[in-house]
């Protein structure tokens, strides 16, 4: 799976099993943060976002703090999860 | 006595309380449905309900309802005398120094207030009684309301250095945590600060692991049953905490169930491993809340015991229901955890029965179906089911509810 395709299906499930309210895909950008100023997502997200991770790419976000680093914004997570289906 | 479906029991069982386990939806209590989202750059999220209350009520909230400490009122000269008093003369004399420092804090108004909110909302007559009546019934409701905080934690120090307590789970409780266990999704224990509470979740045998969500300040000298067993590990080993009647993976186990008295011990995350059974303290106050380590324990069929009764400063999800006759704040992020995780949630309430002796109850069961939109929507008729299970035992058992902090502190209630 490439960076891209994983990107786009990010975008996707973020927007459909996030609920995000006039949020669309062409909204988020690789760079925008998603916790705090940017997305606005919250702990609660947090925990949604690693059970999205895991289930349309079975890759585990085990932490905190690896969330921390696998969260930091769309593109982050993206690259994540491709090292992590390289590896 | 509480059952395992969350049925009524007792005089005070004509409340809305409807749980039920197996994901059956059954008419959940009244709620406000005011749930708010916390953060404000959550705004763009569908449904949070962050409209049904204006800005500067939600923040009012917010402020007020995390505004605690886990930092204990006594210093530490005072813990490490009742902890000497205590393995040299036995529980039964430290009760006699307890009795006058739970007198002074009784007759200090800056500590005896701490108890109004609850008080006054549990015994409402104190509001309509003539004003010297009401200040001894007030004076003698504070006293045995302390008096038995007091003896709940002499008796928890008691389970940590002298190994005498004795947890017993009722036999409903027992099976319907099997049961849900056997569902392999985890279980999460939401409890309150009701009776022996830390003793209860320190002293009773589970198969899985048990994750605790609970902050700590790093002033915090009051100690945990099992830092007792690790600060002291050099001393004698095997100190015990019974509890009668566990469970292992295999389902009821049997009676009397020993610790492990060498275990580490730290402020920020404390875990006990042994063979029978392993805690762990997730610190609400780290990152995401704890609920991406809370998660994983669940994924992996542990247990997560989660304070229903206090906000933490990162809670994602505040919820007002109806408590003591009263609109209270009680957080919702555990059942948005369940419903993510679809782990069952058990509410289990403690209940000091005598000396160095508790109980545990469960007053209620149910999953949290996932439901598309509202975060609030979904949680806050759980909440409901809480706040009607905590109003039960605060019925049974009113001097046992050791929530100082008014959760009924909202913006616009002067009086709380």
């Amino acid at each position: 799976m490439t960076r891209d395709v994983i990107l786009d299906k990010l975008k996707k499930a973020i927007v459909e099993e996030l609920y995000l309210e006039d949020v669309t895909e062409e909204d988020l950008s690789e760079d925008m943060v998603l916790f705090g100023e940017g997305l606005g997502l919250d702990s609660i997200d947090a925990v949604e976002l690693v059970v999205i991770v895991e289930k349309h790419f079975g890759v585990a976000v085990k932490n905190a703090d690896e969330a921390k680093t696998a969260f930091a914004s769309l593109g982050v997570l993206a690259s994540f999860i491709e090292e992590r289906l390289a590896g | 006595m509480p059952d395992a479906t969350g049925s009524q029991r007792g005089p005070e069982g004509a409340g809305p309380q409807h749980a039920v386990a197996d994901g059956r939806e059954v008419d959940p209590p009244q709620h406000t449905g005011t749930g708010e989202q916390s953060h404000p750059d959550s705004a763009n999220r569908s449904g949070s309900g962050d409209s049904a209350q204006p800005d500067a009520q939600a923040k009012g909230q917010q402020q007020s309802a995390t505004d605690w400490s886990s930092r204990s009122l006594a210093g530490k000269w005072r813990h490490r005398f009742f902890y000497l008093f205590l393995r040299v003369f036995g529980v039964k004399a430290a009760k006699i120094p307890l009795f006058f420092v739970v007198c002074g804090y009784v007759l200090v108004p800056s500590v005896a207030g701490r108890a109004t909110h609850y008080l006054e909302r549990r015994f409402p007559e104190l509001l309509e009684q003539p004003c010297l009546r009401a200040r001894l019934t007030r004076l003698r409701h504070t006293f045995r309301l302390y008096w038995s905080f007091a003896c709940v934690l002499l008796e928890r120090a008691a389970a940590g250095i002298l190994g005498r307590c004795s947890v017993a789970p009722d036999p409903d409780c027992l099976a319907k945590i099997t049961e849900l266990l056997g569902k392999g999704k985890g279980l999460i224990i939401l409890s309150a600060h009701v009776g022996a509470w830390q003793t209860a979740l320190a002293g009773l045998r589970f198969g899985p692991r048990v994750n605790i969500l609970q902050p700590r300040d790093g002033q915090d000298i009051d100690l945990h049953v099992f830092e007792h067993a690790g600060a002291d590990a050099t001393a004698e080993s095997g100190r015990t905490v019974e509890a009668v009647g566990s469970i292992s993976s295999g389902g009821i186990a049997g009676t009397g169930i020993t610790g492990d008295a060498a275990s580490t011990a730290s402020t920020a995350s404390v875990e006990k491993d042994c063979p029978e059974q392993a805690y762990r303290i997730i610190d609400p106050l780290g990152g995401f809340g704890g609920l991406v380590e809370a998660s994983a324990a669940l994924r992996n069929g542990e247990i997560l015991c989660i304070m229903g009764d206090r906000l933490m400063p990162a809670e994602s999800l505040r919820l007002q229901t109806e408590f003591l006759g009263h609109p209270a704040v009680f957080p919702g992020s555990a059942y948005l955890l369940a419903a993510m995780t679809e782990a069952p949630v058990a509410v289990v309430f403690s209940r000091r029965t005598g000396e160095c002796r508790a109980e545990c109850s469960c007053y209620a069961s149910f999953d949290v179906p996932r439901k598309a939109g509202k975060k609030a929507d979904s949680a806050a008729p759980y909440a409901g089911i809480f706040a009607s299970a905590l109003e039960r035992y605060c019925k049974l058992e009113p001097y046992q509810f050791f929530n100082f902090h008014s959760i009924w502190k909202i913006e616009g209630d002067n009086d709380a």
